[in-house]
């Protein structure tokens, strides 16, 4: 299920970035994979998961701000957040 | 304007020193492309099946493709075949760094090496001239050493150097070919094919600019596919290499574990991947010749000390072969081993097999410490690790001697049931990506031209959106479909021997580089003004010719087969219960796809409508 991105009282904005097989998570209101996102007070990635309906156990790695962290790290306004799924190559 | 050929093979006959410059008209390259297409035709050709691999009547053929002619992102492949020590068949591995572009821009298309020196030589190509050198002072040195050496002493300046270390002069069936100190011909045992040429390097340096058909266009492509390819990528391939993808490989029940007895290994995966691998190791990228990405790591350990070490990190593969399949968790020590390879110049892919391997059996009593040397090693055991890498690159007593022709050979020696455990096609070792994971690995490894390899082709990937669209592979595949794997396993193998004929980086995928962009490069440089049909009909071509080769050395459907624990389930872990069903079914349609009789043969119509002569 899709959503839309903009909901009333949300006050920190951050970016995000789905990885390739993740596509079909992206909001029906993003124009592409990189999309902005108004989002509330202390929620975790884990919360932002459950937002764009992304099942928690196909991500298989979160960079936050170009750090790799788990998904109960906490989001903070102007972070840079990209969400990737298997890669099993290499 | 020019094709992007030179239409002129070097030929170096070391049993007679003498050196050759041949002909090969651009028909030929029309049909066979470069590196493991021109590889096959040789093998093809010139190598019968009576011939040994360690015998002088194997040739050993180092060849780039059309796109060295580019300086683009992912260019700086090149091939090696030659008939395989481990497997007895088509053998063939890719490197990058400089060296191919080095042998391309020195005016030739290929090398072929016959023969074999009567002493320890080193091959020099400096533009046209070349010449046959003594190697008696480098012979027993490590692969970096030697190229320190050799590339030193002989005075000119920015030079690409290939080496083998003491694995290969041992003719350790697993010896990699080490190409300047960070990159590695790393699979089916070319190093050791290098030693019994008595080769310890080859050297090359290139001046002349490969002529093109259209460079404004060439310059163009190369710039945009640059930027695409980098952004895409900049994230996490380049900042955190190929062991970006250990947690999630593992979490797939990817990465074998235990020598593939174990589902997963979280705790482990967490230690040997990133961000702890990168953050431990202080690693930075480190690139082949005009790429991007940069996916090789650069690190450093200063302690503790007795794994103080720089240069090349780890990958995936070694993290998973001499990690996670033998317990092993400890990233400084793992990549302590992995130099140690390096130096040594052998595949970890099969040396972290070979030791996953000898725990088992040690632990359900198929072998005892007394078969190698007295050592009792254990699961995770680091420090018999380390002294069991010296064994067998120096083919002690025990594991060395034992281990020297391959694992089917150890195996054998130990019995049926070490023989049902050794997880191997062909004589190969399997690589770090475990079919049950991913079904479409399934029918690539049984079916690959070389054995089990995760780059020729590697389906996998069509699980995480790296699809081929031009080849018809256009939406996510799920992991776990073996209904329709024989396609995706075909068209992802018809994609890797495509990438090793033209010699291009498989990673550039993951960043955006498609067929398309490689047949427009393909274009720009030859002129040829080929459709994307006439692209992928060549990789077909090739594919099927490398068949033809294995056919001609014996290969039919009997070998065309899985370790048995590739289809024994897990009860845990992500993949639980999961494993290739119904194989024989998914191998007769994936005969009937490629043109092949019941028993894996290609069919003389399919032979005829590909053009093989
Ligand atoms: S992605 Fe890695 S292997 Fe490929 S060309 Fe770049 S550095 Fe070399």
């Amino acid at each position: 299920m899709v959503k839309k991105l903009m909901h009333q009282h949300n006050t920190k904005s951050i970016s995000v970035k789905l990885h390739a097989s993740l596509g079909q998570y992206k909001p029906i209101d993003a124009d592409s994979l990189t999309f902005d996102m108004k989002i509330s007070e202390e929620m975790t990635v884990l919360e932002l998961l459950v937002l764009l309906s992304i099942p928690n156990e196909i991500i298989k790695m979160i960079s936050l701000n170009d750090k790799l962290v788990k998904s109960t790290a906490t989001l903070s306004d102007g972070d840079r957040l990209i969400l990737f799924s298997t890669i099993a190559g290499g | 304007m020019g094709s992007g050929y030179w239409e002129k093979v070097l030929r170096v006959d070391l049993s007679t020193a003498t050196v050759t410059e041949e002909v090969v008209p651009v028909d030929v390259w029309k049909k066979y492309l470069g590196g493991g297409g021109y590889g096959a035709k040789v093998l093809y050709d010139e190598v019968d099946e009576q011939t040994g691999a360690l015998e002088e009547g194997n040739k050993l053929i180092f060849a780039p493709g059309p796109l060295q002619a580019a300086k683009q992102t992912g260019a700086a492949k090149f091939t090696v075949a030659a008939k395989s020590p481990i497997t007895g068949i088509y053998g063939e591995s890719a490197a990058g760094a400089g060296w191919g572009m080095a042998l391309k821009s020195s005016g030739f298309d290929a090398l072929i090496i016959q023969g074999a020196a009567a002493q320890p030589s080193y091959l020099v190509i400096n533009d046209n001239s070349i010449e046959i050198r003594d190697a008696k002072k480098y012979w027993g040195l490590d692969a970096f050493d030697s190229s320190d050496q050799i590339l030193a002493d002989a005075g000119i300046d920015k030079a690409s150097i290939c080496t083998i270390g003491q694995a290969g002069e041992n003719k350790v069936a697993i010896a990699c070919i080490v190409v300047d100190k960070h990159s590695f011909a790393g699979r089916c045992g070319l190093g050791a094919v290098m030693g019994s040429k008595n080769l310890k390097a080859v050297l090359v340096k290139g001046s002349k600019k490969v002529p093109v058909h259209d460079q404004d266009k060439l310059t163009e492509i190369n710039r945009d596919i640059g930027k695409t390819v980098h952004e895409n990528t900049k994230d996490w391939l380049r900042i955190h290499g190929t062991p970006f993808v250990e947690i999630g490989c593992d979490s797939d029940g990817d990465t074998p574990t235990r020598n593939w007895q174990q589902a997963h290994w979280p705790e482990g995966a967490e230690k040997l991947g990133c961000p702890n691998y990168t953050d431990e190791l202080k690693a930075k990228p480190h690139s082949c010749n005009s790429c991007v990405i940069g996916c090789h790591r650069d690190i450093e350990i200063t302690e503790p000390a007795e794994y103080a070490m720089k240069g090349p990190g780890p990958e995936y593969e070694s993290l998973g072969m001499l990690g996670n399949n033998c317990l092993m968790d400890d990233v400084k020590a793992l990549s302590f081993m992995n130099d140690l390879c390096n130096r040594y110049g052998v595949d970890c892919i099969s040396m972290g097999s070979f030791l996953g391997f000898t725990m088992d059996c040690l632990e359900k009593g198929y072998m005892s410490p007394d078969d190698i040397g007295g050592r009792n090693l254990q699961w995770g055991d680091k420090d018999n690790m380390i002294a069991l890498i010296h064994d067998l690159c120096n083919v002690k007593p025990g594991f060395g001697e034992l281990f020297v022709n391959g694992i089917v050979p150890a195996a054998t020696k130990l019995g049926d049931k070490a023989l049902e455990l050794a997880p191997h096609v062909k004589g190969l070792d399997l690589p770090a990506h475990d079919p049950r994971a991913f079904f479409s690995l399934a029918l690539n490894y049984a079916t690959g031209s070389v054995g089990p390899h995760h780059e020729r082709g590697n389906p996998q990937v069509a699980t995480a959106g790296f699809l081929l669209p031009e080849a018809g592979v256009d939406s996510v595949v799920d992991r776990f479909e073996m209904e329709n794997s024989e396609f995706v396993a075909a068209k992802y193998q018809d994609y890797g021997t495509l990438t090793q004929s033209v010699c291009h980086c498989k990673f550039m995928l993951f960043g955006g580089y498609s067929m398309s962009v490689m047949l427009e490069s393909l274009n720009a440089i030859t002129g040829w003004g080929w459709s994307m049909e006439d692209m992928l009909q060549a990789a077909e071509r090739i594919f099927t010719l490398q068949r033809l080769v294995n056919v001609k050395y014996g290969v039919d459907r009997k070998d065309d087969t899985l370790p048995k624990v590739i289809f024994e389930p897990s009860v845990e872990g992500s993949r639980a219960g999961k494993c290739p069903h119904d194989f024989e079914a998914a191998l007769d349609r994936y005969y009937d796809l490629r043109g092949w009789d019941e028993n894996g043969i290609p069919k003389s119509e399919k032979i005829t409508e590909l053009g093989i002569s």
